[in-house]
């Protein structure tokens, strides 16, 4: 077992979905250690809490393979900082935020509290870019800048067509963190190149993607075992342990 | 064999800094078992698309065995667009390519509902950048199709990561409309070939913005897709042998002499 899929989902969704043996069968099967789930699409989009009490009763049953991010709805309010809190005090590894599936932009004001407690408690904060009008990397650039000591995954690097916005946005903001879904082999290399392998984050984003092919990906990277590793498994493990930088 | 129906020949201009060499191609085509690529342009979308238009008709004169070509041209001012629609089939070009956002038209906007109708009563065929908003909604190009039923239209993205779903809809309501597998997300890829029988979907890598490597890793996205191998092959392949072929035949003896 080498690997840590930095981002995740299980449960059965509306749209999409995958079950706990499912995902434990094919991490064994691709060589992953360790998968930070997040919970399915409705459970983005509305059922918070069932979804993260999901996500986090699995963490405990199988504590040497699973990380769990929680989500909230920014749009609950109050409600969606308490369950924030409520979710952090449990243990929980990080927040997902997606202003698609949750219907706002990463600029509306009642987002700020929201980040500003996750990054209190130290959890870093996967947010899927690459969507517009509302999933932008400059946007999270703007955001991540307001909170220097947070620690910022910018999902899917801007794929697919941000990938121009994506560039600056890393190269601006020392707190984002990229991940490999969705990038071809080429994109992956270039950000290393451009970033060191220490921003960059192997993951699967499965069920949407194929764990199998996201990982033949990682193998296939033409970077040193070194990097490799890093991107492979260490970066992530390092924002697990720390809870952010 | 695998047939590539979205590659771009560049000029190395604009957008993508190197020039494409017809022997690099085909180096690279045949690492990974390519038999023939679909040339689009590039550079073309930006400025001088007649001169574009021009490399890539000699490209596929020297070589029609391994390529086919289509041309582009801005569709804002009507007479002039559909004169070099016609110079370009009248050449050997299977049809047409648009990238509305970066040439900056809508689909549903006059100037190019006219251009379509001219296309329609050619029955040629218009291959789109999709999946981006605002201006290559599968929906808008799917106005489109419905009006010219006898123009054949390829969406060459399936609708990308976020709107994979309307170019599937958009499919399965109209007739003329296939699908070019290219950036789509593996749930995505999955849902539309079961949805379609695996018919009218053909492969595309983007080449050369997808390298040689890139290009064997998207048709490794094909080979994992939890579909019949059958379908597989006729995604990678047969499909797209299908529709060249039914260009190819309208097109037989105007292509220029190499």
């Amino acid at each position: 077992m080498k690997w840590i899929d930095a981002h995740c989902h299980v449960g059965l969704g509306l749209m999409n979905g995958m079950e706990e043996h499912q995902l434990l069968e094919q991490m064994d099967r691709y060589g992953i250690e360790t998968a930070v789930v997040a919970p399915w699409d409705q459970a983005v989009a509305v059922h918070n809490r069932e979804g993260n009490d999901y996500v986090r009763r699995l963490t405990e049953k199988h504590p040497d393979r699973l990380a769990a991010f929680c989500t909230v709805n920014p749009w609950f309010g109050q409600q969606a900082l308490d369950e924030l809190e409520r979710c952090a005090k449990s243990g929980m590894s990080g927040l997902k935020l997606h202003p698609v599936y949750q219907g706002f932009q990463l600029t509306d004001p009642f987002i700020l509290p929201l980040i500003e407690k996750a990054v209190d408690f130290g959890l870093p904060i996967y947010i899927a870019t690459g969507t517009p009008v509302s999933s932008l990397p400059m946007a999270l650039s703007y955001v991540a800048d307001l909170f220097p000591e947070g620690t910022f995954i910018q999902g899917h690097f801007g794929f697919p067509d941000f990938w121009i916005d994506a560039v600056p946005s890393v190269r601006k903001s020392s707190n984002i963190y990229i991940d490999t879904a969705y990038n071809m082999l080429s994109s992956i290399e270039n950000a290393i190149r451009l970033f060191g392998a220490e921003r960059v984050l192997f993951s699967t984003d499965s069920p949407y993607l194929s764990i199998r092919h996201e990982t033949r990906k990682l193998l296939d990277l033409d970077i040193t075992e070194e990097q490799r590793r890093l991107i492979g498994r260490d970066n992530m493990w390092k924002h697990l342990s720390k809870g952010g930088r | 064999m695998v047939i590539d129906f979205h590659t771009h020949f560049s000029g190395g201009r604009y957008f993508y800094n190197e020039a494409s060499r017809v022997e690099t191609v085909l180096d690279d085509m045949d690492a990974n078992r390519i038999e023939k690529s679909l040339l689009l342009p590039l550079d073309g979308f930006f400025s001088e698309w007649e001169a574009d238009n021009d490399r890539i008709i000699r490209v596929v004169a020297e070589r029609p065995d391994r390529f086919a070509g289509v041309g582009t041209f801005s569709p804002r001012l009507v007479e002039p667009a559909v004169r070099e629609m016609d110079r370009c089939l009248s050449q050997g070009m299977i049809g047409i390519k648009f990238h509305p956002w970066l040439q900056a038209f809508s689909p549903l906007e006059d100037c190019f509902m006219e251009v379509a109708s001219e296309a329609n009563s050619r029955k040629t065929l218009f291959f789109f950048h999709d999946g981006t908003p605002p201006y290559t909604e599968p929906f808008q190009i799917a106005e489109v199709a419905r009006r010219n039923p006898d123009l054949t239209i390829v969406l060459g993205h399936s609708g990308l990561n976020d709107l994979w779903r309307e170019s599937m809809l958009a499919a399965l309501s109209h007739d003329n409309i296939w699908l070019c597998f290219c950036g789509c997300p593996h749930w995505g890829m999955t849902e539309i070939a079961r949805r379609m029988g695996g018919e009218r979907i053909v492969w595309g890598s983007d080449y050369p913005l997808a390298g040689r490597r890139d290009t064997k890793e998207r048709i490794e996205q094909i080979e994992h897709l939890p579909i019949p191998d059958e379908w597989k092959e006729r995604i990678l392949y047969r499909n797209a042998a299908q529709l060249l072929a039914r260009f190819r035949n309208r097109t037989d003896g105007a292509g220029v002499s190499p």
